[in-house]
C-alpha cells in the first residue's frame, strides 16, 4: 500500500521553511506526504535480462530432468531489500519469457523464489507455491517465447531471516559493515515427463514495487 | 554528529496533521527517519544481467555500464558468477574496475569455480571498490575478467549494488537532519540539519538524486551484435521498464540511456521505442565508444511510471515495453555492444 495521501512528491520550495516562517497545516501535510512518497518509490529493479537476438541466449536446467524433480537453473543476490513503513518488505514484480525446448507432449514449470536464502530452495520445491514464489506453467515451444508476469511477497515471518551483514563503505570511505535485510532470487524448473521437454528460461524481471 | 540508518522508513501517521492541532514532534521526527533512510540506503546501480558469455584461454574480456549513482554513493559492490567448462573448476582473474592495477579486495582478485555440470551458478564471489565520492554524476562502470591460458571461463551474470550507509553527515552536502532538534521543546531553527527547513532539504535531494531507479536494464556483450542494413530487434522479448511515479498526474516520465557501439564503412543508427514513442541515435564511425558522447547528455525516452492504484503498479494493469533495434545506413556493419538504461536526476525536477 501507498504510505502517502497524494501518492505523488509535491515540489515545495525550500525557503518555506526558513525560521520565523510560520508553517501551515497544509505545508506541513505536503511535507509530510512527500517524505512517505519518496520512501514508497524507492524501490529498486534487481533483476532484468532478456534473450539475445544473436546469442539466443536462454536458460536450462543440464541434462534432462528425467527424474521428475525441482532443479535449480539460475540463482542471483543477494540484493539490499527495500522495506515499507509498516515492516513489510516490498513486493515483487516478477516478469518472465519461457518455453519448452520442444514441441513434444508435456508440460513444463517454471517458478521464480524471492526471499532469504535459508528457506527459499524449500518455498521453491514446495507442492503448493508460497506467497514468495511464482509458477509459470507451458505445453509448447512457441517463437518469440511465451510472457507471463506475477507478483510475489514475502512472508511476515520471514522477516528475521533476511537480516545479514553487508559489507559496505562509510561516509569517509572506508570499509564497513551494517546489517540489513536482503533477498535472493531463485528459478526452480521441472517437467512433467520423461522426454525431453526441458522448460527454458529466455528472459527474467524482478522489480521491487511498494504494493496496494 | 551524524543521522544513524534504519533499515526502514518511519510509519507516519499523516492523519494528526489537522487544522487547530500543532504537529507534534514525533510526527516530525518520523518524517526526518523516513528521509534519512531514503536517502542512506542506497540503490541497485546494475540490475543481475545474464550474459553466459565465454572468454576464451588467454584472453580478457572487459564489460562495462554507464551509471547515475546517488548523492551519497561511496562505493559499488559487485556480484559476479562465473562458470568453469570443466568439474575441477578454474582461476580466473576480476579486475574492477576494469582497469584496476591494485591490490585485493579491490583490484585483481583470483577467483575459483564450481562446475556448471553440478549445479547452476555457486561461484559468485563479491569486489567491491570506491567510485565517485558523494556524486551523482553519470560515470561508466566496468569489470573485466581474464582467463588463465589453460582453460576458457563463463561470466554467467553480473550485478553491482550501492553500498548502503550506516550514517550520514549533518552537513550541506550530505543534508542530514539531526532528530535530535525535532524532540519537544527544540527552537525551530533555519539552519543546516536541524528542523523543518532540513527536512525540506533532505525531501528535495531524495527526489531529485537518492529515491531514483538507479538501474532499469544494463547489458553487455563483449563481442557485440553486428547489424546491416536491415533492421535488427537486438533482444527479444521486448524489455521491460517501468519509472518511479514522481509528480502529481504522471503517468510517464523520461529515462535516459547510452549504448555501447561502433560503426564500419557507414554511420549507423540505434533505435529504442515503445509502443508510442522512438528516439534515434547516430553511431560514427569508428572504434567503439558511448553513444550519445558522454561529453554531452544522454539519449532519452518517455516510458511509464508506476500507478500506485494499480496492485501491479502497472499503467492499465499492462507493460510498456522498450525495444531496442540497430541497422548500419545503406552498407557495412553497425556492432552493438552494450545498452545502459536509468534514471538521471535531469528528469526529476
Amino acid at each position: 500500500m501507498s504510505f502517502s495521501p497524494y501518492e505523488a512528491y509535491i515540489p515545495r520550495s525550500t525557503s518555506l521553511y526558513d525560521g520565523l516562517k510560520p508553517v501551515s497545516v497544509g505545508e506541513a501535510y505536503a511535507l509530510q506526504n512527500n517524505a512517505a512518497h519518496l520512501a514508497d518509490e524507492c524501490g529498486q529493479v534487481l533483476v532484468n535480462w532478456e534473450f539475445s537476438a544473436a546469442s539466443g541466449l536462454y536458460i536450462q536446467a543440464p541434462g534432462d530432468t528425467s527424474d521428475l524433480t525441482w532443479k535449480r537453473i539460475a540463482s542471483y543476490g543477494p540484493f539490499p531489500c527495500t522495506f515499507r513503513a509498516d515492516g513489510a518488505p516490498f513486493r515483487f514484480r516478477v516478469r518472465c519469457a519461457y518455453r519448452l525446448d520442444s514441441a513434444a507432449a508435456g508440460t513444463g514449470y517454471l517458478r521464480v523464489a524471492v526471499g532469504p536464502s535459508a528457506t527459499l530452495a524449500g518455498d521453491a520445491r514446495a507442492t503448493s507455491a508460497p506467497s514468495n514464489v511464482a509458477q509459470f506453467t507451458m505445453t509448447t515451444a512457441p517463437t518469440p517465447p511465451t510472457q507471463g508476469s506475477a507478483m510475489v511477497e514475502i512472508q511476515s515471518g520471514r522477516v528475521a531471516s533476511m537480516l545479514e551483514g553487508f559489507s559496505t563503505f562509510d561516509g569517509n570511505g572506508d570499509r564497513t559493515t551494517v546489517v540489513i535485510p536482503q533477498v535472493y532470487v531463485d528459478v526452480w524448473a521441472i517437467s512433467s515427463t520423461t522426454t525431453q521437454n526441458n522448460p527454458r528460461l529466455y528472459g527474467l524481471n524482478v522489480a521491487e514495487y511498494v504494493g496496494l | 554528529m551524524t543521522a544513524r540508518l534504519d533499515y526502514q522508513p518511519a510509519l507516519q501517521d499523516l492523519t494528526a496533521i489537522t487544522t487547530g492541532a500543532p504537529v507534534r514532534s514525533g510526527t516530525w521526527q518520523d518524517a526526518a527517519q523516513s528521509l534519512n533512510y531514503t536517502r542512506a540506503k542506497g540503490g541497485q546501480l546494475i540490475a543481475a544481467s545474464q550474459m553466459d558469455y565465454t572468454v576464451t584461454a588467454g584472453t580478457t574480456a572487459t564489460f562495462r555500464y554507464r551509471v547515475a549513482p546517488g548523492l551519497l554513493s561511496k562505493g559499488a559492490i559487485w556480484t559476479i558468477a562465473l562458470k568453469s567448462p570443466s568439474a575441477l573448476g578454474v582461476d580466473a582473474t576480476v579486475r574492477v574496475p576494469s582497469t584496476a592495477t591494485v591490490a585485493p579486495p579491490f583490484g585483481t582478485v583470483a577467483a575459483h569455480m564450481a562446475s556448471p555440470t553440478l549445479t547452476y551458478a555457486n561461484a559468485q564471489s563479491y569486489y567491491d571498490t570506491t567510485i565517485v565520492a558523494t556524486s551523482y554524476t553519470e560515470c561508466e562502470l566496468s569489470f573485466s575478467v581474464e582467463a588463465p591460458a589453460s582453460s576458457a571461463v563463463v561470466v554467467a551474470w553480473a550485478a553491482c549494488v550501492e553500498g548502503p550507509r550506516p550514517y550520514i553527515a549533518l552537513d550541506a552536502t550530505e543534508l542530514g537532519t539531526d532528530i535530535q532538534t525535532l524532540l519537544v521543546g527544540q527552537p525551530i531553527m533555519a539552519t543546516t540539519a536541524q528542523s523543518y527547513s532540513s527536512i525540506a532539504s533532505c525531501a528535495e535531494a531524495a527526489a531529485v538524486y537518492d529515491g531514483r531507479r538507479r538501474s532499469l536494464f544494463h547489458w553487455y556483450n563483449p563481442t557485440g551484435i553486428a547489424t546491416t542494413s536491415t533492421t535488427l530487434a537486438l533482444i527479444l522479448p521486448d524489455i521491460p521498464a517501468l519509472n518511479r511515479k514522481l509528480f502529481l498526474g504522471e503517468t510517464e516520465r523520461a529515462i535516459r540511456f547510452r549504448v555501447y557501439a561502433s560503426a564500419v564503412t557507414n554511420t549507423g543508427v540505434f533505435r529504442l521505442k515503445t509502443s508510442t514513442q522512438t528516439t534515434d541515435v547516430t553511431i560514427s564511425t569508428g572504434a567503439a565508444a558511448w553513444y550519445p558522447s558522454t561529453a554531452g547528455a544522454a539519449a532519452s525516452l518517455i516510458i511509464d511510471s508506476e500507478d500506485l492504484s494499480e496492485a501491479t503498479g502497472l499503467q492499465g494493469g499492462a507493460y510498456k515495453l522498450l525495444t531496442p533495434q540497430s541497422k548500419i545506413n545503406t552498407a557495412g556493419t553497425c556492432t552493438i555492444y552494450g545498452l545502459s538504461i536509468f534514471e538521471d536526476p535531469a528528469d526529476c525536477a
